[in-house]
């Protein structure tokens, strides 16, 4: 953890930018509402309504009405595992919990900008990144279109205790009215990062032990690299070895991440 | 010295280290598939685990418990609660209805706590406290736990990560600052 409070540091002074926040370590609640603060929102609980479009089925989640473009943060933080057009969700994306057990599906965003900049299937994002915009697309085969006449965000959970659960008839989604509810004590607060694209990022930077563990290991194979073009190459300098430079700080590396992760050392 | 003295070629030298890094590599994603098989028949043929899950838990029990916990940790008390323990014991008592959850129910447990009686002694009659534990342990095991969260040096403690944000957070202002950087 201090590693990493110490390298966002570095990033910060690097980029000229003055030492005005410091982070501070907690033991607390490290999920926020999936709606930033500021932006309002209602909501009730229809979980278990009936649904049309498609086949005759349950809503299997929460609705909270709120207005077009409101940002959308990652509640827990986790591995983005779904990312695109879904004719029941829109433009939807789903986030895997670290451990694996939880599945939290953000659907109905917004019409040509759904997602927040940089946001790719297989990537790590934290608890209160911004992930999306508000919106109401879906309920359609075409992609990018709108059939929903209420602007809300689709928020749901499925509970995953094997992996035969993730995509059958026997998947558990739970009623996340009452977690909302008590969501609603941690909000992440964003700004407008990006004029140009009207992007927003969160405002205060977080981290937590899941992603001290990825990072570290990221860091132990860079060390592991170092320490070993050093022992191959005492006494001569590595500069002048630029194939042997690649393989110690590209090749091996990735080795050592695929190792590291088929071993199922990342969290 | 070694590479001059045996007149090695650096190339062959480079091509030999990614031959290795290769084989090695290879050799390793095969055991690693390997076990993922041996792994994948076991589960197939145990199928021990939950099918189905209804969360009734209020927000009200889940706040009350998990200022609890939190309140426990941040002041390094002598009993610490773990929030999921506390509502997989009311779950097992209620049937995991928590509409007519009473706050008492979850005094007379902490006093219980705080008289010195374990968890595992209290629950090891009740025959759903382990499915409610483990079902709960799904939803809830990431929102409670250790992070780091940036704040401005000029502001209060606590004042960035929750807007009218209400107890938990204020016990976090209240209990972290023998943690504070």
């Amino acid at each position: 953890m201090k590693i990493l409070i110490l390298m966002i540091l570095m990033k910060k002074i690097l980029h000229g930018v003055k030492n005005e926040k410091i982070m501070e370590e907690r033991y607390g609640l490290k999920v926020f509402l999936p709606i930033a603060k500021n932006y309002s929102f209602s909501h009730y609980d229809d979980f278990g309504n009936s649904r049309s479009y498609g086949f005759k089925r349950v809503h299997l989640g929460n609705d909270l009405m709120g207005s077009i473009g409101t940002p959308i943060v990652a509640v827990e933080s986790g591995i983005v595992e779904h990312l695109g057009w879904n004719q029941y969700g829109g433009w939807r994306i789903g986030i895997r919990s670290f451990d694996g057990k939880r599945y939290y599906y953000y659907a109905h965003l917004r019409k040509n900008h759904p997602y927040a900049e940089g946001i790719e299937e297989g990537m790590t994002v934290k608890a209160g990144d911004v992930i999306g915009y508000l919106g109401m697309t879906g309920y359609s085969t075409k992609e990018n279109v709108n059939n929903i006449n209420v602007p809300h965000l689709h928020f749901g959970m499925q509970l995953i205790f094997d992996e035969s659960q993730v995509d059958s008839p026997n998947e558990i989604w739970i009623d996340v009215y009452q977690i909302i509810e008590f969501l609603m004590q941690n909000r992440s607060e964003v700004y407008q990062s990006n004029t140009e694209t009207k992007d927003y990022s969160r405002k205060y930077d977080f981290m937590e032990e899941g992603f001290e563990g990825r990072s570290l290991d990221v860091i132990g194979a860079m060390g592991t690299c170092y320490f070993a073009s050093l022992n191959a190459f005492r006494g001569r300098p590595p500069c002048t070895y630029p194939s042997v430079i690649f393989i110690v700080f590209c090749v091996f590396p990735l080795v050592t991440l695929s190792v590291t992760s088929s071993f199922g050392f990342f969290v | 010295m070694l590479i001059k003295s045996f007149k090695i070629n650096k190339k062959i030298l480079i091509s030999t280290i990614i031959i290795i890094l290769v084989v090695i590599l290879s050799i390793v994603l095969f055991y690693s598939f390997a076990n993922d098989e041996v792994d994948s028949n076991e589960t197939s043929s145990e199928k021990d685990y939950i099918k189905w899950v209804d969360f009734n838990v209020t927000a009200e029990a889940m706040k009350l418990t998990s200022k609890l916990d939190i309140e426990s940790h941040n002041s390094n008390a002598e009993v610490k609660y773990n929030w999921i323990e506390l509502l997989a014991y009311l779950a097992s008592q209620n049937g995991g209805n928590f509409k007519n959850f009473k706050k008492s129910d979850l005094d007379n447990l902490v006093a219980k706590l705080d008289s010195g009686e374990q968890m595992s002694d209290l629950t090891s009659d009740m025959k759903f406290y382990d499915y409610y534990y483990e079902a709960y342990s799904a939803v809830l095991s990431g929102f409670i736990g250790n992070y780091s969260i940036e704040i401005d040096n000029s502001t209060n403690i606590g004042s960035t990560v929750s807007d009218e944000n209400t107890d938990i957070n204020d016990i976090n202002e209240k209990d972290t600052s023998r943690c504070k950087k």
